[in-house]
């Protein structure tokens, strides 16, 4: 009898520590495959809205700009360097219009008067971009995600690609070595 | 005969009168100071003609090279007697180094936005001390010190 206790006991433990194991690793695998990136809306210029979520698995640089800014045109010349060295599979750029005054017209008219031919996802933010990445209230402001869209880095003012664009300080941020990390 | 010359006169002059277009207001802003400072107090006086002008806004940016702050200033303007119209205004930001301006004037009931010939102004960074961590004229003190100190141990040595 008392045998039969003990093997029943030392049985019990068995089973309660399996299962406390099977449960454990299930939870687990629940928090592997959660989101864990950021998110963000804006409306794009053909009027549907997007999501960052829909850029998972790429990098993806937000450009916080509006077309009355000086600066914003020099970021956005580097961008279009950014944009055509990198593959579509890894890399997306989206430029978020963060002037409420600001309308699609206005940035139709600006992106065909620029010889630049931007033609990466242009887009207005819905106020939530500006609060949550805009810090400093000024723009160009650049953030870059991780394929698992957390935040990796972000900066107000023009960053330079490979080479600081001319008349820019020294200590002028280099996007290159910040994307190669990323993309390798 | 006269009549019906009269009549097509009359006519086309009606005519003539509804094709007139109203056209787009011209503005010239003037700065006081004219080499403004950053964070400085401006007096922005603009001479607006073309229409019947009806509202005024002026619109400012501060920026630096490379980045310009998105809070900028959206003021209405004060009409003079003289019939120009002011505006003064205190820069926000120690860090920038030029202003973008432009008007936004409502003229026959028509709003004109003129941001697309904005103008663009340097400002005076070079003014004060404000972006120097020096102390100018204290070497001079501790070399005034320091000789004095000489001169004093000297015409120890001298009385000795």
């Amino acid at each position: 009898m008392k045998k039969a206790k003990i093997s029943f006991l030392i049985l019990f433990v068995f089973l309660i520590s399996v299962f406390s194991g099977c449960f454990e690793s299930s939870q687990k695998d629940v928090g592997n495959n959660e989101d864990v990136g950021d998110n963000f809306t804006f409306t794009a210029l053909d009027g549907s809205v997007k999501n960052l979520k829909d850029y998972r698995g790429k990098v993806v640089i937000l450009d916080m700009w509006a077309t009355w800014c000086g600066p914003c045109r020099i970021m956005l010349k580097q961008l279009k360097m950014i944009y055509e060295n990198y593959s579509r599979d890894d890399l997306e750029i989206i430029s978020v219009d963060i002037d409420p005054r600001e309308t699609v017209q206005k940035i139709q008219e600006f992106l065909e008067n620029t010889s630049a031919n931007e033609d990466w996802i242009f887009g207005m933010d819905n106020g939530s971009i500006s609060e949550k990445y805009m810090n400093e209230g000024a723009i160009p402001t650049i953030a870059i995600f991780d394929q698992k869209g957390r935040l990796h880095f972000r900066e107000a003012g023009v960053c330079g690609f490979v080479e600081i664009p001319p008349g820019l300080p020294n200590d002028t941020t280099l996007l290159a070595p910040i994307l190669n990390g990323l993309i390798g | 005969m006269k009549k019906i010359l009269i009549a097509i006169i009359v006519i086309l002059s009606f005519f003539a009168s509804s094709l007139v277009v109203s056209a787009a207001p011209t503005y010239n802003i003037t700065l006081d100071p004219s080499n403004p400072a950053p964070k400085s107090t401006i007096t922005f006086t603009a001479t607006v003609s073309g229409g019947t002008i009806s509202k005024v806004y002026l619109v400012i940016k501060e920026c630096k090279d490379n980045l310009c702050h998105i809070e900028g200033f959206n003021e209405s303007m004060d009409k003079t007697p003289s019939g120009q119209y002011e505006k003064e205004i205190t820069l926000n930001y120690s860090d920038t180094n030029n202003i973008e301006y432009y008007l936004v004037i409502k003229s026959d009931g028509i709003w004109y936005d003129f941001q697309d010939s904005k103008i663009q102004k340097d400002l005076n960074t070079a003014s004060g001390n404000s972006n120097s961590n020096k102390t100018p004229g204290f070497e001079l003190i501790v070399f005034v010190i320091s000789i004095a100190i000489l001169l004093f141990i000297t015409r120890q040595k001298r009385v000795k």
